[in-house]
């Protein structure tokens, strides 16, 4: 076989290359293709999961059920080895594990005694943690590790309701390409999106929970109100036949306290009546009895009607405007549901009208009828107006309330319109007025032929006048009664009783209280939280009694407002009102008040109250005073002592100018002292000492005359002098050097010791750095201090070396004097170093002598240089 | 000889042992059985299991079989979960063998030398076909957890001893894809770290075909350095150079275990079938000596190979499924047993198809269908057992 050419060699070369070009490339797509595979697998595997989650959490109704069906479906479905939820503990942040799958007994035996503390942004609802092999570990991430097993996990929050109620962490025991690629943001976007779940579910489930609440609360209050109504109805029936005469004339202050009691009981009954409607519409249960009613205009027109003195009262104008075509037309309404729906349109235009006008038009518009109620009133705020409608809803609804009313008027009145397969529409200005228009059809056609009775109803000729029409006016019309109290109460005002003032926007209830309390106290009354404090910063006052929930200002903010006004906040405040939750009880009194009482109250506890909190300002007001005469005196003794502190200063200053002279005055007398003793020195030295010298050197000469036959006893005699001159000069020149060494004052202080401790029959040793010129007074000094100790070691110590240390420390000569004798000295006088201390406390400087008995002395002087 | 196959998902191991026992009799028709092929995940206890099978099939039969990551059977296909599948066997006269050998991870040639020793000292006229099963998972180390070599010394210290080759098919067992340490079934003892042999002697045969899952894809490059089961150097190049030079360059070499599959041709190197191909894959990387670390030790220094890529392809699964029964022609079949990597599933593999659902819809119900997934397959290539790797074998037992 021949080789092959080198061209065919080449080629093949080539296309080697061109082939493994094409095979790196195909493997890079693979490698791609199988990563984009991995993604869509475990998006359908999420997907599936959440398909599955959605079905089987739906139906749970326990937090536990719902955690226990999604970790298991984790574990299963998302291939990973371990889920754990970790639960809220009581401790902020901390979390221990609640539920788990995919451990072994041994493991879990611990997990109860493990807390996890996160950071509190993680459990914000954003919080996400990833760890896979190449995630920086931190304490937390190990301490999930170890504790799980677990080296590759994902932790997300499930939060619901803006809290975390717990922590999904899955994770797998292994992480190696491509059957366990490294947990990534796909698994976190599936574990996020079943935390999601988690959370609807559970938000979902306690929804459901409160509806079930509210569905039996509401057959609670239907029930509780029907039977409400027996009793209530046998209260208001005597109290009528009372009023009307039957048992003869009534006095006049009873029959005005039954004419309360009247109109308490009808207002009663409407609110019960609301609440029987709210449960029937809540149930879904109001049903309609629908009968012909040809003569709707008189209908209208007399229910109107009854509305007119409630109005006119507030000086509003009624107008009633029909038309003349509805009458006889083919109206099919349920009389009392229609009745219902005319009182409420009616009662909040009076409510909310005070001045102008409100009008009632019926209008026969095609097939449909239509009434219009419209007023000049407060009108409704534009953003208000889409929810007017809804159940509970109060236009402007807070703390401060404008306008009594349970809030279901409205929403009753589209009920029963919709019901007549009709609509209602309002239109509203704010400070200009509202329109409401109701559009009910003609005829019986769209009605349920259930509800259609053919025969026309009762006419409402005889029914009973509505109470609404009162109860709208009742608790928001011209307070007339305040003016009117208040003045009987100025007029009455009794300078020996005490002064209350009553806050409340119910009339009976004012006069009720005013009753119970006028006979001890003067008693002025507001009807809202604004009027009540302008009549505090007019009038002093004792004691605030207030409502909660009043127009304008309510009673919480007046208590805030009393307590924040300087010449008020002394003022006590029983808060008085219907509201009878712990929590309202709590907001009062956080607020300032001083008290509280729940409505209805008993009289005699009302008043006990009354005066214990009266008897507690007493106090406060003996304890203010007290403390006020206290504080005078605190002051005075202040003053008291600030003066003599004063005086003392002064005394001081003067001792220590004193002292400063007493010190300068010994600086003085020692450097007097040592300038006699230099005097004396040189006296001694130019004076004695030369002229003994001179009779010593006369004397030997003298000897040296005296021949070999001199009298001996002459040659003894002179022999004897000159040995006594030379023991006398010898005397002399050691008394000058005590006096004051010539060569201190001509060589300094260094060779002044050294020739004084070169002297010393004790062995010294002289230590000294070069130090230079000091001041002469330091250097006289210091000499002296080495030289009287040194006079001590020797006559007194019985020591057989000493050291002299001198060194200079931030500007202070500080000479140290030691021994090894027998200690015991002392700088007491006679001692031979009492006169050192004057000297060294003449330049300010300090001496410490420390001589224990058989240990030795040190001597320490600190002499300031400057 | 007849067999029936039985597959259950339930969590309890007996449930589950009982359940699958009781589906394999009643898919074969069979009142009893003489031999029970019995597989299941790590997720069941090994001892419940045995003894759900036990309870329903009696304490004669013997049984064969151990951890899996997952089972096949005719109309089902699943794993890393309760898988749990049995093969009841009425051997119909055909007297089958099992033979026992332990301490692998200590002595891979030697166990298969001791294996094939038994086999035989058996005293066979004809060397009967033989399933052979061993423990792929080494329960002592840390690491890997796998027995790197002991597929390609097993085989090679059975050879050693066996001569020539029969019949024969295996696998590498393990119950998950996490290598948790897994167990093996013989007849009521429960071990690890063995190898084990089923021998069917008679007249039964078994052919097998060999379906892959990758083809090759570069020209052919020699190993010119390799160290035991590392490759350290292609074409003097070291390993993941010319792996990277490849793949490319943006690839780090985190990405090449269980992904880098190399194949050696034992064939006619330019002939266009890759029947004759061993597919290896990479499982780790030798980071100091820039070597691939590959299950078997048989890749020697002079072995020529090439980089393969993944086509796993339903139609060629088919398509090699139908010549498997043709090649039965009119014998008739027993069982196909289908031993596949685990990482052919769906669930590892990334593909959206079920690469036994190939084998299933070929063999139909022709025959009972019993499979499961492995960590490495054995079958022949030519005359000689070879280790393969991301490979289904397909064996049919016909008379």
């Amino acid at each position: 076989m021949t080789d092959p050419a080198p061209d065919a060699l080449q080629e093949l070369a080539y296309y080697k290359r061109q082939i493994d070009e094409v095979a790196g490339q195909n493997l890079k797509l693979d490698y791609a293709i199988s990563g984009l595979r991995r993604q869509v697998r475990q998006k359908q595997e999420g997907f599936a999961l959440l398909s599955e989650l959605q079905q089987s959490i739906g139906a749970q109704k326990r937090i536990s059920a719902i955690f226990e069906t999604a970790i298991d479906a984790i574990n299963s479905t998302l291939g990973m080895d371990r889920t754990v939820v970790l639960m809220p503990t009581e401790r902020e942040h901390a979390y221990r594990a609640g539920q788990w799958v995919g451990f072994l007994g041994e493991h879990v035996e611990h997990f109860g005694s493990l807390e996890f503390e996160f950071p509190a942004e993680f459990a914000s609802g954003e919080g996400l943690l990833i760890v896979t092999s190449k995630t920086e570990s931190t304490p937390l991430i190990e301490r999930v590790q170890e504790a799980f097993g677990l080296p590759y996990f994902i932790c997300v929050p499930v939060i619901a309701h803006d809290a975390p109620i717990g922590l999904l962490l899955s994770g797998r025991l292994k992480e190696a390409q491509p059957f366990y690629p490294p947990l990534d943001q796909g698994d976190a976007d599936t574990f996020r999106a079943i935390a999601g779940l988690i959370s609807a579910s559970v938000q979902n489930m306690r929804i459901s929970v409160l509806e079930e609440m509210d569905r039996l609360k509401t057959e609670f209050f239907a029930n509780v109100s029907h039977e409400f109504r027996t009793p209530i109805t046998l209260t208001l029936g005597p109290l009528e036949q009372v009023l009307a005469g039957r048992y003869g004339d009534l006095p006049g202050p009873v029959r005005t306290q039954l004419e309360v009691m009247h109109r308490n009981q009808q207002r009663m009954l409407e609110l019960i009546n609301q609440i029987l409607d709210l449960a029937k519409l809540e149930a879904g249960r109001m049903e309609l009895q629908c009968a012909p009613m040809p003569e709707i205009n008189r209908f209208i027109e007399q229910r109107a009607g009854q509305f007119g003195s409630a109005a006119g009262l507030r000086g509003v104008e009624l107008r009633v405007v029909l038309d003349k075509r509805l009458d006889g037309a083919d109206l099919y309404a349920d009389r009392d549901k229609l009745d219902r729906l005319l009182v409420n349109l009616l009662s909040n235009a009076v409510k909310f009208t005070h001045e102008g006008w409100i009008e009632v038009r019926t209008e026969r518009a095609g097939d449909e009828f239509r009434l219009t109620v419209a007023d000049t009133g407060v009108g409704i705020a534009p953003d208000e107006l889409p929810h007017i409608f809804d159940r509970f809803r109060q236009a402007a609804g807070g703390t401060a309330r404008e306008y009594s009313g349970t809030g279901i008027g409205l929403a009753l009145v589209k009920e029963v319109a919709a019901l007549h397969g009709g609509t209602v529409t309002a239109h509203s200005q704010p400070g200009k007025g509202s329109v409401f228009r109701v559009t009910i059809p003609l005829g019986s056609g769209h009605l349920n032929p259930a509800s259609v009775l053919e025969s026309a109803a009762a006419d409402a000729d005889g029914d009973p006048v509505t109470p609404a029409a009162l109860l709208a006016l009742g608790e928001s019309g011209p307070q007339h009664d305040v003016t009117e109290a208040n003045a009987a109460a100025q007029a009455s005002f009794d300078t020996a009783k005490r002064t209350i003032l009553y806050a409340e926007d119910n009339a009976d209830l004012r006069a009720h209280v005013r009753d119970l309390l006028a006979a001890e106290y003067n008693i002025f009354v507001a009807a809202d939280g604004k009027a009540a404090l302008e009549q505090l910063r007019s009038r002093p006052c004792d004691l605030l009694v207030t409502d909660l929930m009043m127009p304008r200002v309510s009673g919480r903010d007046l208590v805030q407002a009393v307590r924040a006004d300087d010449a008020l906040r002394a003022i006590p405040v029983l808060v008085l009102t219907a509201r009878t939750a712990v929590g309202a009880q709590i907001d009062s009194l956080d607020a300032g008040a001083d008290d509280y009482l729940a409505k209805p109250f008993d009289s005699s506890e009302f008043r006990a109250r009354i005066r214990s909190l009266l008897r507690i300002k007493d106090y406060q007001d003996t304890i203010r005073a007290q403390a006020s005469e206290l504080s005078q005196w605190n002051r005075t003794l202040n003053d008291r002592v600030r003066q003599q502190v004063r005086q003392i200063d002064g005394l001081r200053a003067e001792l220590q100018a004193q002292l400063r002279e007493v010190q300068a005055s010994r600086a003085r007398i020692v450097q007097a002292a040592d300038d006699a003793r230099r005097r004396l020195e040189r006296d001694l030295h130019d004076g004695a000492q030369q002229r003994l010298t001179t009779v010593g050197l006369m004397l030997r000469s003298g000897q040296a005359r005296l021949g070999p036959a001199a009298d001996p006893a002459l040659v003894h005699a002179l022999q004897q002098a000159v040995e006594e001159l030379h023991a006398g000069l010898g005397e002399l020149r050691a008394l000058a050097r005590g006096l004051h060494p010539a060569i201190l004052t001509n060589e300094g202080l260094i060779p002044a010791l050294r020739a004084l401790v070169s002297r010393s029959p004790v062995p010294v040793q002289l230590v000294a750095p070069a130090l230079g010129r000091l001041p002469g007074p330091v250097e006289t000094a210091a000499y002296f201090v080495v030289s009287e100790a040194l006079n001590n070691v020797i006559k007194h110590a019985d020591a057989s070396a000493a050291q002299v240390t001198l060194e200079n420390q931030d500007g202070k000569l500080v000479v140290t004097i030691t021994d090894d004798g027998a200690g015991g000295a002392n700088l007491g006088v006679g001692s031979g170093l009492s006169g050192l201390a004057d000297r060294v406390a003449a330049l300010d400087g300090r001496l410490d002598l420390c001589s224990p008995a058989r240990h030795g002395t040190r001597l320490r002087a600190e002499l300031p240089c400057g | 000889m007849r067999a029936g196959v039985g597959f259950s998902e339930l969590p309890g191991s007996r449930q589950a042992g009982a359940d699958a026992a009781r589906l394999a009799l009643g898919q074969g028709s069979l009142d009893a059985c003489d031999l029970v092929l019995m597989f299941a995940t790590s997720k069941h206890d090994p001892v419940a299991f045995r003894e759900g099978v036990r309870s329903v099939v009696g304490p004669r039969p013997r049984l064969f079989g151990g951890s899996a990551v997952g089972i096949i059977t005719n109309d089902r296909a699943g794993c890393d979960g309760f898988q749990a599948g049995v093969a009841a066997i009425a051997t119909g006269g055909v007297q089958p063998d099992m033979f026992l050998e332990g301490g692998l991870p200590d002595h891979e040639r030697a166990v298969g030398t001791a294996l094939a020793g038994q086999i035989i000292g058996r005293g066979y006229d004809e060397l009967p076909n033989l399933l052979l099963l061993y423990d792929i998972v080494r329960r002592r180390e840390p690491g890997l957890g796998l027995s790197m070599t002991a597929p390609t010394r097993l085989i090679a210290g059975m050879g050693e001893v066996l001569g020539g080759w029969p019949g024969a098919v295996g696998g590498g067992l393990m119950g998950d894809m996490q290598y948790n340490p897994g167990y093996q079934w013989f007849d009521d003892q429960i071990v690890h770290h063995s190898a084990m042999a089923l021998a069917l002697p008679g007249d039964v045969r078994m052919d097998t075909i060999i379906m892959h899952g990758c083809s090759p894809s570069t020209s052919y490059k020699t190993i010119t350095k390799a160290d035991g089961n590392v490759v350290l150097e292609f074409d003097g190049r070291p390993a993941v150079e010319a792996v990277a030079h490849a793949f490319g360059e943006d690839k780090s070499w985190e990405d090449y275990p269980l992904y880098i599959t190399i194949g050696m041709n034992h064939g006619d190197r330019f002939a266009p079938r890759d029947e004759d191909y061993v597919v290896r894959v990479c499982m780790d990387i030798d980071r100091e000596r820039g070597g691939l670390v590959m299950l078997g030790d048989d890749m020697k220094a002079g072995t020529e190979v090439q980089l393969m890529r993944r086509t796993l392809d339903l139609d060629y699964v088919r398509q090699r499924t139908d010549e498997l029964l043709a090649v039965i022609g009119d014998r008739e079949p027993v069982l196909a047993i289908h031993i596949d990597c685990a990482g052919r599933a769906s669930a590892y593999n990334g593909t959206d198809f079920e690469e036994a659902q190939g084998v299933q819809e070929a063999i139909g119900s022709k025959m009972p269908l019993f499979g499961w997934y492995v960590g490495c397959e054995l079958a022949k290539v030519g005359p000689m057992m070879q280790s393969h790797n991301w490979t289904g074998i397909l064996s049919i037992l016909s008379r």
